[in-house]
């Protein structure tokens, strides 16, 4: 399992955008596999079911998320994780990664992309950050290959569109 | 070249996904259009941030954590649901349906039961009721009938007649 941690903390990091609600969504995820690991019959790599426990769950959070945030509630572990972000994250900037991450185009890229819609941003994870073939990723999704690439198809053109006008801020 | 088409096509651009003859018009259209050369090499940069990405690694207590939950619900299946071995997994669907139809016919039976007993009681007093006034109308009319009349030659059988 520690060969995956951080390929499924990645992937829950990137949906959700914050490391308390990823740490806790890959924590489900390994107790998931823990569970269920006799209903495992090895047609997939183990990989990929990893892979589509994680993004199942990281959708689901998100999806509790907009709920909460559509009947105004919120929840104790967004205000712990925020409470964390602000006492946790700040020595964390003088870090090498943290540095690579703050620069000007990273951060940009980054918030373009959490701009895209769910699956698009799934898609272009798998494939762009992960490093995944779409045959790969679309037995992740369970959806075809075709509808795999018409997804990072899209996803491009959204974050290209989207990043045009912010180049000229860099 | 129309700079659109420079716009339109950045990541394929970029990738180097588009056929050799419009990457060599593209490149001809970049030497003559500084706007549009500044917008390909500002695009190329930030789509080369993907490899700079953070992956973030787990906390020092993430498997301390994870440890820890699954030791919790071990206990607490342990506690609860007592475990079967895996052959006996039939049990409980097999116990569901017998209690589903064990309900039916419970259910059945009580049914028929109170519906004997409402069509007894409630029918029967409605029968000695209407026999009651089937009573009272043919033979109460008699009692009009004078002494020594008629009626009461026939109705009376002490008479000898």
């Amino acid at each position: 399992m520690e060969l995956y941690q951080s390929s499924v903390l990645s992937v829950c990091y990137r949906m959700l955008g914050n490391r308390q609600d990823a740490e806790d969504v890959a924590q489900d995820v390994f107790v998931m596999v823990y569970r269920k690991a006799e209903n495992f019959r090895g047609e997939s790599r183990l990989s990929t079911w990893l892979y589509r426990i994680a993004v199942n769950l990281s959708l689901n959070r998100l999806r509790r998320r907009q709920w909460d945030r559509l009947f105004g509630v919120l929840t104790l572990s967004e205000a712990e994780s925020n409470e964390t972000t602000d006492t946790m994250e700040a020595p964390e900037q003088n870090r090498p990664d943290r540095q690579l991450e703050s620069s000007e185009r990273s951060r940009i890229l980054t918030d373009v992309l959490d701009t895209l819609p769910d699956k698009q941003r799934v898609a272009i994870i798998l494939h762009k950050i992960e490093g995944l073939s779409h045959h790969e990723i679309a037995e992740i999704l369970q959806i075809s290959v075709s509808s795999v690439e018409s997804l990072i198809h899209r996803a491009k053109r959204n974050l290209q569109k989207k990043l045009i006008p912010l180049l000229g801020k860099i | 070249m129309d700079c659109n088409v420079i716009r339109n096509n950045l990541v394929e651009l970029v990738e180097r996904g588009l056929p050799r003859e419009i990457e060599k018009e593209i490149d001809a259209h970049l030497k003559s259009c500084n706007s549009c050369a500044a917008l390909v090499e500002r695009f190329a940069h930030t789509w080369q941030a993907w490899g700079q990405l953070e992956r973030i690694e787990p906390s020092p207590a993430f498997w301390f954590r994870l440890q820890r939950r699954i030791q919790e619900r071990e206990g607490k299946r342990a506690g609860v649901v007592p475990q079967l071995p895996g052959w006996a997994g039939w049990l409980r669907p097999a116990a569901a349906v017998a209690i589903l139809v064990l309900g039916i016919l419970v259910g059945n039976y009580l049914g028929d039961f109170f519906a004997w007993r409402g069509l007894n009681s409630s029918g029967q007093q409605q029968a000695s009721a209407q026999t009651e006034q089937l009573f009272d109308y043919y033979l109460g009319g008699l009692n009009d009938f004078p002494t020594g009349s008629f009626g009461e030659f026939y109705v009376n059988p002490s008479n000898g007649t």
